[in-house]
């Protein structure tokens, strides 16, 4: 600890020198009644949605919340600045599963503050992933949940006669039938995270997982090849799935779909919004949903939407109670219904799915399967580089500059040398 | 400007009429196909945002729009609130551009007339910040405008655009007060004037070209930048036109129409200068370089 | 400018007719320097030192020496970057030296439409490499792009611009010369311009050949601006970072990962500064490495000849 306060003190002391001769309006502010938060934001509805929270909250408690808003992937490159210059100006940050391994020391633990049976009636594998699996600690507090279903164009599926594929096979056998004439029977993604995301699926389904019960590297295992290679084909030898694909992220792969270019994905909750929009989709009416594929076994990822506790907030308590409100059932409440967010509360999912009508109802259903049955990559020290090499072996193999075990080999050697160096062995 | 010198068939005065044709065509040749493919791009630009959501998504590809619009237009001001990044994008060049100005000028004339010593030193330093990736400055950048209190307002950007923009416009205007000659200076200060006369009242006005291509030049180089406001910024308070060009990549698409409407926008400042400051956007790119 | 002013009331009893001191160059300079200083030479400093630590958020920086860098040198993915950055910088600047001088020369004349295509020329290197990234990256889209949508007129093949490892690599090739060849092209236009009229005249009479005066007269003496023109785009190419990250975000499988990009990834996904601060102060210092080479061996060559 003694190395990272010299450090602090090195850039608080040698920045305030600069700043010094500039005579700084800035002034701390010790007004415990209001707080500050970076919030996600995505679509036009997101903003109302805030702004009504903030406001109950601040009725309820007399606390202020001033609040910026970034959409997902700027969000997370703020976050990553403001941590790494230890940064006071927000109290509260708006995070996620996938990133959270390089939080564990910055984000301030949350545990105290959630009693055991308040942390109960979230979803088991969102609180699982969010914890430091060293010390246990809670690094965010999860706000809805992330999984994807099955999309698939329920009118052209009927022209044709065919039904949503179950398993890996059918998947292939439905998207041959389905691609032609400029159409794609699939869209998956091809780059960097999302890659990463339907490669972990597929390796889960596949019936492997990313760590051995050491915790060193099993991703290249034979499941892990097996996995690679069907991803790798679905573009490269049945050509089911755009070829531009290998660059895609979830956006371009979700406007594959809701321009009617493409006849099936596997896509996010928000989709289901999204895609039902007229003003964002040409395919509204025209699109069901269905379970994620299967092979072995059905698992894909249960990631979620958190909030988290800035260390080095000086404002802890309030700070807490805004974090609680915007993770208690009223404001889940009001996020599904105004954007369809799957809660993170067991209890209100209970609730909504029973209370929902027609493919709604059934969507939730699907949702609610995947997450029971969810996983996500462990949260190992160093992991997030390990995405880093994955994201490149990945796209290495699906644009057939290595094979899949090639690749997946060479990662798996220098991830064990990165997790290593991170301390993920000590 | 001095006759211009042909290498090809302009300078055999002589044998000009029988190499006419075939020299000629070819330049045109040339010249066509250059402007060919500097402006397909371009166009191609402009065609999708002229486009409706539905064509752009079309498939096979309708080189022509099937139906011009301007929906990605009205959607870039109404769904976007474009407006607060074109004013904060005009805030942050045109301050930078003026707050540049004041310290270079003064800085180039001392480096180019006053014996310092150290002065390769700093032209040294000049060239290196002009080399800096901006990647490597971005997280502790952060940290010294977080300690100012000055993240994410306008004046962040201004300086650290201002620092960024001051080696090049240095180096600009020192090749222009080089060409000034001294004896014009002397004769003021001669007559009384001080350091600080003479380079308002005498020398600036001698260097106003070159203040003029700098200030275009710098006003673009800030206009156009996205990595810093990137780093600098979050929310709309502060945010440039380029970060709002990004705002049009969201979870669940993007939305190229709207954003193709945004690029053309962000291009018109550089159509502006280009057609009624040419003079002096090519004196800004290339006086250095040809004074060696 | 107090001081200034009072440097100017004592100095004005014209101790010197020419009061060019050094005192009075800082104070002139000074305002300049110490934005600079505090702004670009502080952070630049700052995470200099950091590059020899590890630095991310884990909550301990230990001091490892030049660690970051033996790990970078040594590893694949840096010298994946670096033959990337390598192919990048020296392709794309030989085409846009090459190309805009054979340009330059053939559009140097009194043509009708010169005025125009000139003004069309200054456009690409004066707009946002962020809209020129995006453009393109939806220039070379497969299936809605305008490239291949070209091709297929011509019952050519697709090309996979952005998703082949080497043609992804082309293609921001292709992005980064279409900016900057017409820089490149006003720079010779401008070089050709002040060339001295004498040589070439007293060739004509020679007799030489349109192809030998550009070669023996013409290219020696627009040795300077070329010069000019290299040390600027190699600055450039080993900055380029917007223009590839919109394009491909250094994929796939890192095939067009350019120095700037991997670092930034390293910064921002892998969340290691420490190892993203070495790859940029590498990318500096080979871009200052190449530059020696540029200026120094050119140098050494005449002072060996001139003993």
């Amino acid at each position: 600890m003694s190395g990272t306060l010299s450090r602090r003190k090195f850039l608080a002391a040698s920045a305030a020198v600069t700043a010094g001769s500039l005579a700084a309006p800035w002034v701390a502010r010790a007004d415990a009644k209001e707080i500050t938060a970076l919030l996600i934001t995505g679509g036009p509805l997101y903003p109302k949605y805030w702004e009504k929270i903030v406001q109950d909250f601040t009725a309820k408690t007399g606390i202020k919340v001033r609040y910026d808003l970034l959409e997902f992937t700027p969000l997370t490159a703020k976050v990553v600045t403001l941590s790494a210059a230890r940064s006071s100006q927000y109290d509260v940050y708006s995070t996620h599963t996938a990133q959270i391994d390089s939080y564990f020391n910055h984000f301030a633990p949350l545990n105290s503050y959630f009693s055991d049976s308040e942390l109960a009636d979230f979803y088991p594998v969102a609180v699982k992933y969010l914890r430091d699996p060293k010390t246990g600690n809670l690094a965010a507090i999860p706000r809805n949940m992330d999984a994807r279903v099955q999309y698939y164009r329920s009118d052209i599926y009927q022209e044709k006669g065919l039904k949503p594929a179950e398993t890996w096979e059918e998947l292939v056998d439905v998207g041959l039938k389905l691609t032609g004439n400029g159409h794609y029977g699939l869209v998956v993604p091809g780059q960097g995270d999302p890659a990463q995301r339907t490669f972990s699926d597929l390796l889960w389904q596949a019936g492997g997982d990313w760590v051995d019960q050491a915790n060193k590297p099993a991703f290249n295992s034979e499941a892990g090849i097996k996995a690679l290679t069907f991803y790798r084909d679905l573009i490269q030898k049945h050509k089911i799935v755009p070829p531009d694909a290998v660059g895609y992220q979830w956006n371009e792969n979700s406007t594959e779909f809701s321009s009617g270019t493409v006849y099936a994905t596997f896509d996010w909750p928000g989709a289901f919004a999204a895609l039902s929009n007229p003003e964002t989709s040409r395919v509204v009416g025209k699109w069901s949903t269905a379970p994620y594929v299967r092979d072995k076994a059905a698992i894909s990822c249960a990631i979620s939407h958190a909030m988290a506790l800035n260390g080095q907030s000086g404002r802890k308590e309030p700070a807490v109670e805004f974090i609680k409100y915007t993770v208690s059932k009223d404001a889940q409440r009001l996020q599904f219904d105004q954007f369809t967010n799957f809660p993170s509360s067991q209890s209100l999912a209970k609730e909504v799915i029973a209370a929902a009508k027609g493919p709604q109802a059934t969507w939730l259903q699907q949702l609610e399967t995947t997450i029971a049955n969810g996983k996500e990559w462990p949260k190992l020290a160093g992991f997030s580089k390990v995405c880093t090499l994955m994201f490149s072996a990945i796209e290495q193999a699906l644009s057939d500059q290595a094979s899949p075990a090639d690749s997946l080999n060479q990662a798996a050697t220098e991830a064990e040398d990165i997790m290593r160096r991170a301390g993920a062995y000590d | 400007m001095t006759e211009a010198v042909i290498v090809g068939a302009r300078s055999m005065p002589k044998r000009r009429r029988r190499r006419f044709t075939a020299a000629i065509a070819g330049q045109y040749l040339a010249l066509v196909v250059t402007v060919a493919l500097t402006v397909f791009p371009l166009v191609w630009l402009f065609l999708t945002s002229i486009r409706s959501s539905a064509d752009i998504f079309s498939v096979p590809v309708h080189i022509i729009p099937e139906t011009a619009t301007l929906t990605q237009y009205v959607a870039v001001f109404a769904q976007y609130d474009t407006m607060g990044y074109v004013w904060n994008t005009v805030i942050v060049s045109v301050a930078t551009v003026v707050l540049v100005h004041l310290l270079a000028i003064p800085c180039a004339y001392a480096l180019s007339r006053f014996r310092m010593p150290g002065a390769m030193l700093i032209f040294g330093l000049l060239l290196i910040m002009r080399m800096i990736p901006v990647i490597a400055l971005a997280i502790p950048l952060f940290a010294v405008f977080a300690a100012m209190g000055l993240l994410d307002t306008v004046w962040a950007l201004i300086l650290s655009h201002t620092a960024a923009k001051l080696p090049v416009a240095i180096w600009l205007l020192l090749g222009f007060i080089q060409d000034v000659p001294k004896e014009i200076e002397e004769a003021a200060q001669s007559d009384g004037a001080g350091t600080v006369r003479t380079l308002v009242q005498i020398v600036a006005p001698l260097i106003a070209p070159g203040i003029g291509a700098s200030a275009v030049i710098t006003f673009l180089f800030t206009w156009n930048d996205l990595l810093l406001a990137l780093t600098l910024t979050s929310s709309k308070a502060a945010q440039t036109l380029p970060v709002g060009l990004t705002n049009f990549v969201s979870q669940y698409g993007i939305d190229w129409g709207a954003m193709s409407a945004a690029g053309v926008l962000m291009v018109i400042p550089t159509l502006v200068f280009v057609w009624f400051a040419q003079g002096l956007l090519v004196k800004g790119l290339t006086t250095g370089a040809v004074r060696g | 400018m107090a001081p200034v002013a009072q440097t100017r009331v004592s100095g004005r009893r014209r101790r010197s007719p020419l009061p060019y001191t050094w005192q009075r160059g800082y104070l002139l300079a000074s305002p300049a320097l110490l934005v600079m200083l505090a702004i670009l030479i502080y952070p630049l400093g700052y995470s200099f030192i950091m590059s020899f630590f590890r630095w991310d958020l884990s909550g301990s920086a230990p001091f490892i020496g030049a660690g970051n860098y033996t790990d970078e040198l040594l590893g694949r993915q840096f010298n994946q970057a670096l033959r990337n950055q390598t192919i990048f910088s020296v392709v794309s600047i030989t085409i846009e030296v090459v190309a805009g001088m054979a340009i330059a020369v053939l559009v140097n004349g009194k043509l009708r439409g010169m005025r125009l295509a000139r003004t069309l020329l200054l456009v690409p290197p004066m707009i946002a490499p962020a809209v020129v990234g995006l453009n393109f990256r939806w220039l070379f889209n497969t299936q809605y792009g305008l490239v291949d949508a070209l091709l297929r007129i011509f019952n050519l093949p697709d090309i996979p611009w952005l998703t082949h490892p080497a043609w992804a690599l082309v293609s921001v090739i292709v992005a980064d010369v279409w900016q900057n060849t017409p820089l490149m092209v006003l720079l010779f236009l401008a070089g050709l311009q002040s060339l001295p009229q004498e040589p070439l005249e007293a060739a004509t009479v020679d007799g030489a050949t349109p192809w030998q005066r550009f070669w023996h007269i013409v290219l020696p003496l627009m040795r300077p601006v070329i010069m000019i023109a290299l040390m600027l785009r190699i600055i450039d190419t080993f900055r380029t970072f917007d223009v590839v990250w919109l394009m491909t975000q250094g994929g796939p499988g890192g095939a067009t990962n350019l120095l700037t990009v991997y670092s930034y990834l390293l910064a921002f996904q892998a969340v290691d500064f420490g190892h993203a601060a070495a790859v940029s102060y590498i990318a500096l210092g080979m871009s200052l490495f190449v530059l020696g080479l540029l200026y120094g061996v050119p140098w050494l060559i005449a002072k060996r000849r001139a003993i």
